[in-house]
């Protein structure tokens, strides 16, 4: 063999080798990124729930339910001096402290004179108490008995100011319909005797004036700070008293009472099962 | 031939320790008592906590402008793990909280929680003194106004506290005989400009001077030039009292404080009467109506000791006993 015949044959061998070596070595870089794959594959694995579970309010839905003096601060000294603003939740039946102002925990806030002009639970408008919060909420009132209230207003209607349902136009210092009337005087629903002036009227029953005008009952509907919906009934602000012939100027106030049903968001009717 | 003997050998030994250590690459199983998310639900969206495995701690940063007190979180947890605590609002100021969380795997893990108030800094409030000559107030005075870049409206956030020789911080009232506190804003020169007013000066304090301190949720200022507290003109409440012959009343001062009550007189029948004072403090005096007052309606006049007579205008009425 010459020279020229070794270096043919080197050469071949190497092409050989080459042709062999390269899917070893193709298969080698698999098989190792398999055999890392695999074995990182188990530990790397974290399941998560996707969602929390639904917060379930305290109180029930679909279900009647009853509030019976619920005490706010008063003083009839200083009647025009606002006092700490009140607030109630509906899912829980509690008042919520004042610091919770700015969470999703109340669903009515009673504040302005004699702490008499509720509001919603809503964190976008400026003059709500929950402004900046997560309140979901608003508020709206009809003027249709409690059990006429069947259909859930769309979410348009819902009023999201601060104290927006106080006073009714019909009475002394009326703002559009409202949920009570004063009566300054005492004339307006009775005899105009001392006893009977700077009464308030909560109109959950239809009411007659003593001029003759007929008031349609009132119904409150509110959207919670969480969105759900109640519909709501104020039946007095009077201690212990839940009927006009027991409320008198002396008569302890303001203790409201009222009953309300609460139903889940999403729902188009109130319904009491 | 030799090379290719040791390349087969080669490749057969790294696919051998390879396929070996599939067993022992498997990394350690996790413990799951694990919070993966929390957030804060605010107006507009929430606010989502950091969450750091490493020192096992939550971080929510709170912009100011959303006027909080409390944040109320939202937490989820790894499948099947529970918290020990119920979730609660927590106040933006808290630095105690802590989450514990009990994986399914029975594994525990403590979370703590920081909130890191974003609030415009440094907290600038306008000088009440000079400083050649502190400004003075009385000892339960309440027509005191504040102004600074509070960036609330919130009075409840504003903290003005009066810090005495001691260091002792005495917080300033704001409920007072003129309604609560008030915030109101103006547009400065170059920002905003917040007032505070009818702040009052505690009724439990002694004359001297003090520091004024302002706290606003996270922020703290300390005014340059200190304030004087003295006894003014003692302030009595607006009572309209109504007593049998014999009987005691009391009057009260929300305001600047009884000092050194010398004497209350009626005008009876032209001459003027004292009616005993039994006890008095500083808020409170109690005085008694002699038998012989004789029945009709009288307005008092009260002298306290180095201050001028304060003819009341409101009525007692002594009714026959």
């Amino acid at each position: 063999m010459n020279n020229a015949q070794d270096r043919l044959i080197t050469d071949k061998n190497k092409y050989i080798l080459m042709k062999i070596s390269q899917p070893l070595k193709q298969t080698a870089a698999f098989l190792f990124i398999i055999l890392l794959l695999g074995a990182c594959s188990k530990s790397s694995e974290q399941k998560v729930e996707d969602e929390l579970p639904p917060e379930s309010p305290n109180v029930p839905f679909f279900k009647l339910h009853r509030v019976e003096n619920f005490a706010v601060e008063t003083d009839d000294k200083n009647p025009t001096e606002t006092k700490s603003a009140a607030y109630f939740s509906l899912e829980t039946k509690t008042e919520a402290p004042a610091k919770y102002a700015k969470t999703a925990r109340w669903d009515m806030g009673f504040n302005g004179l004699y702490n008499s002009f509720i509001a919603g639970n809503s964190g976008t408008d400026g003059s709500n108490l929950g402004y900046g919060g997560p309140g979901a909420g608003g508020i709206l009132i009809l003027e249709k008995a409690f059990d006429e209230v069947v259909d859930i207003p769309s979410d348009a209607q819902f009023k999201t100011k601060g104290g927006v349902v106080g006073t009714d136009e019909h009475g002394d210092f009326g703002v559009g319909t409202g949920w009570y009337l004063y009566d300054f005087g005492g004339g307006l629903m009775s005899n105009s005797s001392f006893d009977k002036q700077h009464v308030a009227y909560a109109l959950s029953t239809p009411m007659t004036m003593t001029n003759g005008t007929k008031l349609a009952a009132r119904t409150i509907v509110v959207r919670t700070g969480k969105g759900n919906y109640a519909k709501v009934k104020m039946i007095s602000c009077y201690k212990d008293a839940f009927t006009p012939d027991k409320w008198f100027r002396t008569t302890p106030h303001m203790f409201f009472t009222f009953e309300y049903v609460l139903v889940p968001k999403g729902s188009t009717k109130f319904e009491i099962k | 031939m030799k090379s290719r003997l040791k390349f087969f050998c080669c490749t057969l030994l790294a696919l051998m320790s390879l396929s070996s250590c599939k067993k022992t690459v498997d990394l350690p199983q996790q413990s799951n008592s694990k919070i993966i998310a929390y957030k804060v639900p605010v107006s507009d969206g929430s606010i989502s906590g950091v969450i750091d495995e490493t020192d096992k701690t939550i971080t929510v940063y709170v912009p100011f402008y959303y006027q909080l007190d409390v944040i109320d979180p939202e937490i989820k947890l790894a499948t099947g793990a529970k918290l020990s605590e119920e979730v609660l609002p927590i106040d933006v100021l808290d630095n105690k909280t802590t989450y514990t969380v009990t994986g399914a795997d029975k594994s525990t893990t403590t979370y703590k929680l920081v909130i890191k108030m974003q609030q415009i800094s440094p907290l600038k409030v306008n000088e009440v003194s000079t400083e050649s000559k502190p400004v003075v107030w009385g000892i339960g005075y309440y027509m005191i106004n504040f102004s600074g870049n509070f960036n609330t409206l919130d009075p409840t956030k504003i903290k003005i506290f009066l810090v005495g020789a001691d260091n002792k911080e005495t917080e300033m009232s704001y409920t007072t005989g003129y309604g609560p506190a008030a915030v109101n804003v103006l547009m400065g020169a170059t920002e905003k400009v917040y007032s505070i007013g009818y702040v009052g000066v505690p009724q439990t304090l002694d004359p001297g001077l003090y520091k004024v301190r302002v706290k606003v949720q996270s922020l703290t200022a300390d005014l340059k030039y200190p304030v004087k507290l003295e006894y003014i003109l003692p302030q009595v409440d607006y009572v309209s009292i109504i007593a049998k012959q014999g009987d005691t009343f009391t009057i009260k001062s929300s305001g600047p404080v009884f000092k050194d009550l010398k004497s209350i007189t009626i005008k009876v029948a032209g001459q003027d009467v004292q009616l005993p004072v039994l006890n008095y403090t500083r808020t409170l005096a109690t005085v008694k109506i002699p038998e012989t007052i004789p029945v009709g309606t009288y307005y008092p006049s009260i002298l306290f000791e180095g201050f001028p007579i304060i003819n009341a205008f409101w009525p007692i009425t002594v009714n026959a006993k």
